[in-house]
């Protein structure tokens, strides 16, 4: 059978057109391709106010402290011990040990999910790691990543916030060397999703599967810890739609001494990468990777005075201050390529960070925060006859806040530097102090 | 080519090559290929030279040279080619290398572990020969002078600016 001829005039089109149509059938079925598989926000997960504390995001406090539980809830066990509850505001006894506790809500069990840190709330420290990308397989990879993990658990922070990108592309196998990594920190460990969560899962399922939910806040003391996952998805920056910005603006309303944002995505920073000469990242006098939502959130985080945190740069150590606003970019824990400026140029550093994190010491308010390589710390512990010894070998150019767990064993101990807290029945202690750069001695002897 | 030119053709045999890299890239990279990056990649190393192509083709209309546009694009879209068998030149071998090994991917390989070197080396050289083909097709095709031509292709290189922003800034 014989097609039926076209006019004349449609087939001089066609025959001028064959040539391109190839070429506008491959563009044309990308673009298609493209926007079918579109995802503009991931599916975001806010963590409801009777949802906390759960496993994913569990309570911190200190010996005596308090932690928030839902409004409605009426009573709380911890350890199987009833603590007072009032007003949403649950509060511990004096004598409880530092450590993991189990919790039980209105008769319903929610496991290990309260932390009481060997801090006290007007002068502590937590830490801030990100950019951890786990990868799927590698095992020298995965225990580099690990070994700088253990030093922040050796730390002894209050709380580590790992902040996004804790893997390469979101993959289950990902996530489970992740688990790994973080399981010796000891102190709770709080995620938020990054750009590189999204990109085997666009819309963040397997993320909160494993990790819990992409938004939420919790407290400790006074001051109020915001996480935000203000991403696009497959992509390497961020917006915030008008639910999560009415869900922040909520959040960071609440009452607190000093509030603190936690991005993964950069809000305000001022040394330009690869995306310096786009126009819309470009304000003007500072570069931003939140571009939808941006001046809103800017105008609830100066109207609470909200310090901020994010990482994702990798090869920032800085704090930017904008019109007296707080902004800190953190290094990552991955190695890092030196790039090529740096491989040309010589430049090491600030440009070729990795290994490191963030420490944020809040003291009656104040905040200081130092970055910590860990090719630059080490602790070293020997037990002697009489008790132990521990080295810190601090090579920064400054001192790095450390609480360490020294458990000795059963008697009385006095050690040569730091202060001595929290002892505990079995001869457990926590031993706090500055690690002045160099080498500092503690001796933990056995009183006579 | 410019007694037969077949831009039907050369674009089947790009888009092919094109997809197959697009897997290719980020199987490497990651173990897992979505198809929304595929189509991005595919997109962005395809339209590499689609820009350069059609600003320097405007241009020489302008300079009022005459000449087949379907040859002008199908020259320029095979002068590419070095620049992309620099890539496959990196991520086939690096690929195959690292998976292997079991050691790491080749996403971190690159941006961590300072393997840009094994990748710059080959797509620098590629872009190179590509930009001393572009100009060729300039003297073959548009009947330009060589520095008549030189001088309207790194013009026209500048176009890839509009790329990065679709692809960076956009997409």
């Amino acid at each position: 059978m014989r097609l039926p001829e076209l006019p004349p005039r449609v087939e001089e089109v066609w025959r001028r057109f064959r040539p391109f149509s190839a070429l506008a059938a491959f563009f044309g079925l990308l673009l298609l391709l493209m926007w079918v598989t579109y995802v503009p926000y991931p599916d975001l997960v806010y963590l409801e106010e009777d949802g906390f504390p759960s496993a994913q995001v569990p309570a911190v406090s200190w010996p005596g402290g308090t932690f928030l539980v839902g409004r409605r809830v009426a009573s709380a066990l911890v350890d199987g011990f009833p603590v007072s509850v009032e007003n949403g505001v649950a509060r511990l006894p004096e004598n409880l040990a530092p450590g993991w506790h189990e919790l039980e809500i209105d008769g319903v069990s929610r496991g290990k999910v309260l932390y009481v840190a060997p801090h006290s709330p007007d002068n502590f420290f937590w830490v801030w790691v990100s950019d951890i990308h786990t990868p799927p397989f590698g095992e020298e990879k995965i225990l580099d990543r690990k070994r700088v993990l253990d030093l922040v658990g050796e730390l002894g922070p209050a709380f580590v916030v790992s902040g996004g990108d804790m893997t390469d592309f979101g993959l289950e196998d990902e996530y489970s060397n992740y688990l790994r990594i973080i399981s010796d920190v000891g102190a709770p460990v709080y995620n938020l999703p990054g750009n590189h969560e999204t990109y085997s899962d666009a819309r963040l399922h397997r993320y909160v599967r494993e990790l819990g939910p992409t938004n939420y806040s919790f407290t400790f003391g006074d001051c109020l810890f915001v996480a935000a996952a203000g991403l696009h998805a497959y992509r390497g920056w961020g917006g915030f739609s008008n639910e999560q910005l009415s869900w922040l603006d909520r959040e960071l309303s609440k009452p607190a001494g000093t509030k603190f944002l936690l991005l993964h995505i950069p809000l305000a920073y001022y040394t330009g990468r690869e995306y310096a000469w786009v126009p819309w990242c470009r304000k003007d006098n500072y570069f931003t990777q939140i571009l939808e939502g941006h001046d809103r959130v800017m105008e609830i985080v100066r109207r609470e005075n909200v310090l901020t945190f994010f990482g994702h740069w990798h090869t920032f150590d800085q704090e930017f201050n904008l019109d007296g606003l707080r902004f800190f970019h953190s290094p990552s824990v991955t190695q890092n390529s030196k790039g090529v400026f740096s491989a040309i140029f010589g430049i090491t550093e600030p440009y070729a960070l990795g290994f490191s994190f963030r420490v944020v010491v809040v003291e009656n308010g104040r905040l200081r925060t130092v970055c910590v390589d860990q090719h630059k710390l080490s602790i070293v512990r020997e037990n002697t006859a009489s008790g132990q010894r521990i080295l810190v070998t601090n090579n920064h150019d400054h001192s790095v806040p450390l609480n360490l767990k020294v458990s000795p064993g059963p008697g009385d101990y006095t050690v040569s530097a730091g202060t001595k807290s929290y002892v505990q029945p079995d001869g457990t202690f926590w031993v706090r102090l500055e690690a002045q750069p160099g080498t500092t001695e503690i001796s933990v002897e056995r009183s006579p | 080519m410019l007694a037969r030119p077949d831009l039907f053709r050369t674009t089947l045999f790009m888009a092919l090559t094109g997809i197959l890299f697009g897997v290719l890239i980020q199987y490497t990279m990651s173990t897992a290929v979505v198809p929304h990056f595929l189509a991005v990649y595919t997109l962005m190393f395809n339209t590499i030279w689609l820009l350069p192509s059609l600003l320097s083709m405007l241009l020489f209309w302008l300079m009022g040279k005459r000449f087949s546009a379907e040859a002008y694009l199908e020259c320029g879209y095979l002068a590419f080619m070095p620049f992309y068998t620099g890539l496959w030149a990196y991520f086939l071998p690096a690929g195959i290398y690292h998976y292997l090994r079991g050691d790491c991917l080749a996403y971190p390989a690159i941006v961590c572990y300072d393997e840009w070197i094994y990748l710059a080396f080959p797509v620098g050289l590629g872009f190179l020969l590509s930009y001393l083909y572009s100009i060729l097709v300039g003297v073959r095709v548009a009947r330009a002078r060589w520095y008549v031509s030189f001088l309207v292709w790194t013009l026209s290189l500048s176009s890839l600016y509009v790329t990065y922003l679709i692809f960076r800034g956009w997409l």
